[in-house]
């Protein structure tokens, strides 16, 4: 593959924000799209438009950067990009409220970044597999959406949007042997060779910081160059495959404090973000980032944005937190930096197993197909572990001619 | 619940809490809903009021910001005590929270509510304790709040949709509500009588039409679930089809459950932890009858043939009620079989007893039922069942779930 899979290197993020009114409420889908037309005028070198929210009658403001080659560029395009909406905002009275889920609603929200140009699909297929080991880790540093309506616990998961896959929009990415490479739309990483040279990254929530969405932006693209650098197809064996499933379940549920089967080894998801950040810096300075100081910080304190939400949270009304939350967006430039500077360091998370999460999700005559959709765990995986759990009596299995495979819980 | 949105006018701190917290008295002018759905009752806007919060120091409020404010500090500006219409049977109450008062009545078996003010809606019916239906949960969009219950919708030419937004004028006396309103192209008046002795209600619906008109009409029952425990039985023409609501977060969007070959008019629910049943009858077989699930609910939503009005004709439909308890074992339900002893005999609904078993010598323990049916159902007490409950034995258990009326599943 090497460094010449970039012809030239670039890369660019669409990131999917809410835009609310003064009740927190997402606005109009027309009025979002008057409002994406007018930032895109304004600034002609950005694409920002407006992209559905799965199940919600609005549509995200979609900030799309353009076409960007480092540091600098990406920061100062963000921080003119963000000005420019808040103003926009501020005038017309509205919130801008970019968070991996609407607290009211779930809704998942996601930043997605496109490394290239690759104009081989070949090359990007390898390098998208390259990527998949380190999909849960860009995850847990990434969480930002540890509320989800009524529909769960607030904190309980600190990205359900993870959980959730996305609203089906970030999935447990599809392996395909090399030589039979398809397009598959929603996958963690995507090639999206077909209409631009790049791979698209899709896992990460959507972030409220704009000093971490660029030294985060960094990290990615740095690692991807990294892992072109290796020459390897990135081809996966069902251990590695099975570390990518279960840490990524991990991730979601916590963040920097989860502890990942890497290796083979159980390794803390932040002792690998601080390993990977001395890796990545001689790339990361090609692109115009001296270190990686925010991400340092995160991973010495296992903190994520989901925490600072969290930390905020004082129970009670939903609703009431949202329109506060919106308070501290509207007049504060970049909140999750003071939060950073004065968190403390949160432990490392027993690690649940793959099997005590299979066994967590069997109620009562639960459908295998809603048990699939939940983890997303291979087929194979899933039943030798439900024959495991029906020879030790824990559940019992019944078939079903129009429901398939039903499983209920004995014990 | 209704929630208004406050503009802060003054802000004293009151003390330090824990952890870092402060607390709060605050002044806020209530400026408008929260949510567009929950309209504020009339003399709430504009109106001051202190609230008490506690707050983490980077969301400490301040003059000019805005607030949601909740139904309980609102209390005090809106007018909802309980009143009574017609002595111990009828109140007009908030039972939903939405700052407008419902109708209730109560009957020594069961307590009902109705919203006049939105749409009619059949808002609340609770039995031994059980609340059916969603009461003061809350499924949001942008353009609704899911409260529960029964409502109506329709399609009529270019009009239709939800009825839910429509104001009821209404009329009460001490054994049934009368609601009249007007949709665009009808007339419609509805109801609801229920029970003295009996735990039964029955929603008469009936459209007039001002024109010659064409309705669709369906109704939507969002009732309360309890996941993996909630059972809805669908009586169809190759035999009784059971679900098992699951939470399935995206179900919602990308699977409707739906069947349009219905044998008998209606449909059971059972909630198998509590043992507790909800039989609903329709005067009409519907022509098909929907189930999605969603987080803390599912919906059940019988449409009906198209009718095709001329001017002054009416079309109606009669909905009916009937919670109970219910005996199971080992996946064997027998029926809904609630009684009132009347007169040394129990008195039981219905042509849809609802009987499946997959190990009929389970049935030992079980009641029998005969019944003499007296007539179809046409929202009158004609077409209910006597039934007399008594022990039953092995041979007597077979010959009962051998019925072919009984639509037996799985044998």
């Amino acid at each position: 593959m090497g460094s010449t899979a970039f012809d030239p290197l670039t890369f660019g993020y669409e990131w999917e924000t809410f835009l609310t009114g003064r009740n927190m409420i997402p606005i109009k889908s027309d009025e979002v799209k008057r409002l994406g037309r007018k930032l895109q005028a304004e600034m002609p070198e950005t694409r920002t438009g407006t992209d559905h929210i799965r199940g919600l009658d609005s549509k995200f403001l979609e900030i799309r950067s353009g076409i960007l080659r480092d540091y600098q560029e990406l920061d100062g395009r963000t921080r003119e990009i963000v000005s420019a909406t808040k103003r926009v905002c501020r005038e017309k009275d509205l919130v801008f409220f970019p968070l991996g889920s609407h607290p009211l609603f779930g809704k998942a929200a996601g930043y997605h970044l496109h490394v290239g140009s690759v104009y081989s699909l070949k090359v990007a297929q390898d390098l998208a597999c390259s990527l998949t080991p380190y999909v849960p880790l860009i995850a847990a540093f990434m969480a930002n959406s540890p509320f989800w309506g009524i529909s769960e616990p607030p904190g309980g998961f600190k990205s359900y949007r993870v959980k959730y896959f996305a609203d089906w929009c970030s999935t447990v990415i599809v392996p395909v042997e090399r030589e039979l490479g398809q397009f598959v739309w929603g996958n963690d990483v995507l090639v999206k060779g077909i209409e631009k040279p790049t791979v698209e990254i899709r896992v990460m929530d959507s972030p409220l910081s704009v000093s971490l969405l660029a030294e985060a932006s960094i990290f990615i693209v740095a690692l991807t160059l990294n892992l072109a650098e290796r020459h390897g197809s990135g081809m996966m064996n069902r251990n590695t495959y099975m570390e990518y499933v279960v840490n990524r379940r991990r991730a979601a549920r916590w963040g920097l404090q989860a502890l990942f089967d890497w290796k083979g080894e159980r390794v803390p998801a932040s002792d690998i973000l601080e390993e990977l950040i001395g890796s990545l810096l001689p790339a990361a300075r090609k692109l115009g980032l001296d270190g990686f100081e925010i991400l340092e910080k995160m991973a010495r304190k296992r903190v994520t944005q989901a925490d600072f939400l969290i930390s905020l949270y004082e129970g009670g009304d939903l609703h009431v937190y949202t329109r506060d939350l919106g308070n501290l967006l509207e007049r504060e430039w970049d909140p999750f930096m003071d939060f950073l500077e004065e968190a403390p360091e949160l432990p490392v998370a027993e690690a649940e197993s793959a099997e005590d999460m299979i066994l967590s999700h069997i109620t009562i005559e639960t459908p295998f197909r809603l048990l699939y959709e939940s983890l997303e765990f291979p087929y194979d995986f899933i039943e030798d572990v439900v024959e495991e759990f029906r020879k030790r009596g824990l559940v019992k299995v019944s078939r079903a001619p129009e429901k398939g495979i039903l499983l209920t819980r004995i014990r | 619940m209704l929630r208004a949105l406050g503009k802060v006018i003054e802000v004293k701190e009151t003390g330090k809490e824990k952890a870092g917290s402060i607390s709060f008295r605050i002044r806020a002018r209530v400026a408008g809903e929260a949510h567009q759905t929950l309209k504020l009752p009339p003399g709430l806007k504009g109106r001051c009021l202190w609230v008490e919060r506690v707050y983490r120091e980077s969301l400490r409020p301040r003059k000019g910001d805005f607030i949601v404010i909740t139904y309980e500090e609102l209390r005090g500006l809106i007018k909802c005590k309980r009143e009574s219409l017609v002595p111990g049977k009828v109140f007009r109450e908030d039972v939903d929270a939405d700052g407008f008062p419902e109708i209730t009545f109560e009957t020594g078996l069961l307590r009902s509510s109705v919203a006049p003010h939105r749409g009619a809606t059949l808002r609340s019916l609770e039995y031994r304790g059980k609340e059916f239906f969603m009461g003061k949960g809350e499924y949001l969009n942008v353009n609704y709040i899911e409260l529960g219950g029964v409502d109506d919708h329709i399609e009529s030419g270019k009009y239709g949709g939800a009825l839910s937004s429509l104001k009821y004028e209404y009329e009460v006396d001490e054994e049934k509500i009368r609601l009249t309103g007007r949709a665009k192209g009808f007339e419609i008046e509805k109801v609801i009588r229920p029970e003295a002795d009996f735990p039964f209600i029955t929603v008469r619906t009936s459209f007039k039409a001002r024109k010659k008109a064409e309705l669709n009409y369906w109704m939507r029952m969002a009732v309360r679930g309890a996941p993996g425990r909630s059972v809805i039985l669908f009586p169809a023409r190759d035999g009784l089809v059971r679900e098992r609501y699951h939470f399935q977060y995206l179900d919602s969007f990308f699977r409707l459950f739906e069947i349009s070959r219905m044998s008998l008019p209606g449909i059971l629910v059972l909630d198998e932890a509590e043992g507790v049943s909800l039989l609903a009858v329709f005067s009409r077989l519907p022509e098909s009858v929907a189930y999605r699930s969603y987080g803390t609910f599912f919906t059940v939503e019988p449409a009906f043939e198209r009718a095709s009005l001329k001017k002054g004709e009416i079309s109606q439909c009669v909905l009916g009620l009937i919670p109970g308890t219910f005996y199971s074992a080992s996946g064997f339900y027998l029926g809904v079989f609630d009684f009132h002893e009347e007169k040394g005999r129990n008195r039981l609904i219905s042509s849809l007893v609802t009987v499946e078993s997959r190990a009929p010598e389970l049935l030992l323990r079980g009641k029998r039922i005969s019944y003499n049916r007296i007539g179809g159902f046409d929202g009158t007490h004609l077409w209910m069942l006597d039934v007399y409950i008594e022990e039953l034995d092995l041979e007597e258990a077979s010959l009962l779930i051998g019925g072919e009326s009984y639509g037996i599943d799985g044998l």
